[in-house]
């Protein structure tokens, strides 16, 4: 589709995570191109969450390179990483509970997006206004001063994008952005995610078990199984590929794949 | 609240406070006030690192205790003004309190409170240990800290020779009303700053603020340093007041009373520190002739002031709750009107 291939945006080389005995993340090199949607499936375990977090920095990696807009960010503490340009989302809906939907967004926008030497006594106004417009766009205008231990399961994940947009990232992760999620609010957040990635241009890779959601934004798909790439390329390929069906999607799964994607393509 | 409520709060309470000394001329009741300055001005900037950063340090009353030592060796081996010796205090504090913050970074929670708890014991112990003699003036051992039995006599703000003897206390009242509108001022600004959110996400979560560009050691370290000024000042005010500072100010018992105080009034909110001290200093003050009781009392209260308000005073204040029960109280009353209208024979 309308991925730029000419200069990769992220590039994953041999990156390796161990815990003890247990290798989560196994020698796994991968590309993302800027302005691509690349997805990311494989069974439960399989080391994707441990993938962001190394890519974060959240977590140290074992071993391996991690290159992101021609530098290298393998070991930049998570801070640095996110001035940097890369923000990412958690699979449990991690934020600042105390504080208000404002106050979250207001704090991830004024240290996320450069390195802050020293705060100032109050925000800018650029940064409030910023702030505002993210907000109204991924639909928290009517909670703004709410805590957030106090937003629905959907108000938390759309609060946690609007957090890591407010750090302008040039490559954001999500980590499930609809699980636990009905259907009806599922589709609203494709379509946010959808916006983020033409509003904001930004480049994204995504998390999902959800393969409607896969299907729906995805330029390509990679799928983890112990901690290897077992599958990289088109998500229509994902059904077909029989290691694929066997470790991860199942028989059935695969066909409501097929049936799904044959669907989008008499769509469009 | 709103920043403008918080203000219009901050500044009733304030003329309040000016005008205690017009209602009564009280020796006692004016040195409580200033005590209740002293502990609410200390617990105030705790309330920082332990409230509003959620770092479970217990070495708040060791860092005040660093400013009035400070403060009242120079006055008493150098004799230095007061005035001085209380700024000098305020950043002896300063840094103490940095360096007990980069202690603490690799610690988490209750080992926190182990490490900064047995620093300041080492402190109490270091100091009444010391018994070597600088000089022996008049006859008498004099030693750096004054051991065991503290140093006394160095010297005051110079207030009763401005005022007189009768009306010293009242200069010493409204140093200590001015040190604590700062302080709080102070405190206020942090806490609503973009600082204050960043202390704040990481209490919450401190992955997820790392992730959003927060550096955890280094606002670690910085509520430690913005803590230690106001906390120091008041130790040199403590000093400089009584003109007396002993090792018994390390006590746990003292340091139990503030962290009580802190958690009645509610941690980590701005008018915790000012709910908490009020009701303690009130309670214990009523229970000021049970002699043994008193400290059964406190406990008791204690208990039953966590028990009913598990996020303190202020925090049930601030919940809905409040509204609650006054919407059933005021459905209640007017079921009461009703009935006795409709009594017969009335
Ligand atoms: N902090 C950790 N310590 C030890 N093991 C971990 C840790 N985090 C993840 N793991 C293990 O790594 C493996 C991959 O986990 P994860 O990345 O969460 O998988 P996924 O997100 O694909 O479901 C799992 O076996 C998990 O138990
Ligand atoms: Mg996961």
């Amino acid at each position: 589709m309308n991925a730029d291939v000419r200069a990769p945006l992220l590039s994953c080389q041999n990156v390796t995570k161990r815990f003890g005995a247990l290798t989560a993340v196994d020698a796994l090199s991968f590309d993302v191109g800027a302005g691509e949607v690349l997805g990311i499936g494989g069974p439960n375990g399989a080391g994707k969450t441990t993938l962001f977090d190394v890519m974060s920095g959240v977590v140290p990696a074992s071993s391996g390179r991690i290159e992101f807009l021609g530098q290298d960010i393998t070991w930049l503490p998570p801070y640095r990483i996110c001035a940097a340009g890369l923000a990412r989302t958690f699979q449990l809906n991690a934020a600042f509970d105390s504080l208000t939907t404002l106050e979250n967004v207001l704090c991830s926008a004024y240290f996320g997006r450069r390195e802050v030497t020293l705060p100032k006594l109050a925000y800018d106004r650029e940064t409030k206004d910023r702030v505002d417009g993210i907000i109204e766009s991924t639909g928290l205008a009517s909670v703004r001063k709410r805590r957030a231990d106090s937003l629905t399961v959907l108000q938390r994940k759309q609060l946690m994008i609007a957090c890591a947009l407010a750090t302008e990232p040039a490559l954001l992760l999500l980590d499930e952005p609809v699980g636990g999620l009905n259907p009806k609010e599922i589709d609203q957040t494709i379509d946010l995610i959808q916006r983020v990635r033409t509003e904001w241009s930004t480049t994204i890779v995504v998390i999902e078990h959800v393969m409607r959601c896969l299907v729906a934004l995805c330029d390509r798909v990679m799928i983890m199984h112990h901690g290897r790439k077992i599958y990289e390329g088109s998500a229509a390929g994902v059904g077909t590929d029989p290691q694929v069906v066997e470790v991860y999607l199942g028989q059935w799964a695969a066909h409501r794949l097929q049936h799904l994607i044959a669907e989008q393509q008499t769509h469009a | 609240m709103s920043a403008r409520q918080n203000i219009a709060l901050a500044l009733g309470l304030l003329v309040v406070l000016a005008a205690i000394p017009l209602l009564t001329s009280s020796r006692y009741v004016l040195g409580q006030f200033i005590l209740f300055f002293i502990w609410f001005g200390v617990v105030t900037q705790w309330n920082l690192v332990f409230g509003v950063a959620g770092i479970f340090s217990l070495a708040q009353m060791m860092i005040f205790a660093v400013g009035g030592y400070a403060s009242a060796m120079l006055a008493f081996h150098l004799q230095w003004a007061m005035w001085l010796t209380v700024i000098v205090g305020g950043c002896a504090a300063v840094v103490t309190s940095t360096v007990i913050g980069f202690a603490t970074l690799r610690l988490r929670g209750a080992y926190v409170a182990l490490l900064t708890l047995a620093i300041a014991a080492a402190m109490q112990a270091l100091i009444i240990a010391d018994t070597d003699c600088l000089s022996f003036e008049t006859g008498t051992c004099i030693t750096l800290t004054g051991g065991a039995s503290g140093l006394s006599r160095f010297g005051d703000f110079g207030f009763r020779e401005l005022l007189g003897y009768r009306s010293a206390v009242l200069g010493e009242y409204y140093l200590g009303l001015l040190l604590i509108t700062v302080g709080s001022a102070f405190a206020f600004l942090i806490i609503n700053s973009p600082l204050g959110h960043a202390f704040r996400a990481l209490r919450d979560n401190s992955a997820c603020a790392a992730a959003r560009g927060i550096d955890r050691i280094k606002y670690q370290v910085m509520v430690f340093s913005l803590a230690g000024f106001f906390s120091g000042l008041l130790g040199g005010f403590y000093a400089g007041h009584f003109n007396a500072i002993g090792p018994s100010i390390l006590d746990f018992s003292t340091l139990l009373f503030l962290l009580t105080s802190m958690i009645v009034g509610g941690v980590g909110r701005f008018w915790g520190p000012l709910a908490g001290c009020a009701a303690m200093m009130l309670f214990d003050e009523l229970l000021m002739g049970l002699e043994e009781w008193r400290a059964v009392g406190l406990g008791v209260f204690t208990v039953v002031a966590v028990i009913l308000f598990p996020q303190g005073i202020v925090g049930f204040l601030e919940s809905g709750e409040l509204r609650r029960i006054g919407s059933q109280l005021t459905g209640l009353s007017a079921q009461i009107h009703h009935f006795v209208k409709k009594a017969p024979g009335q």
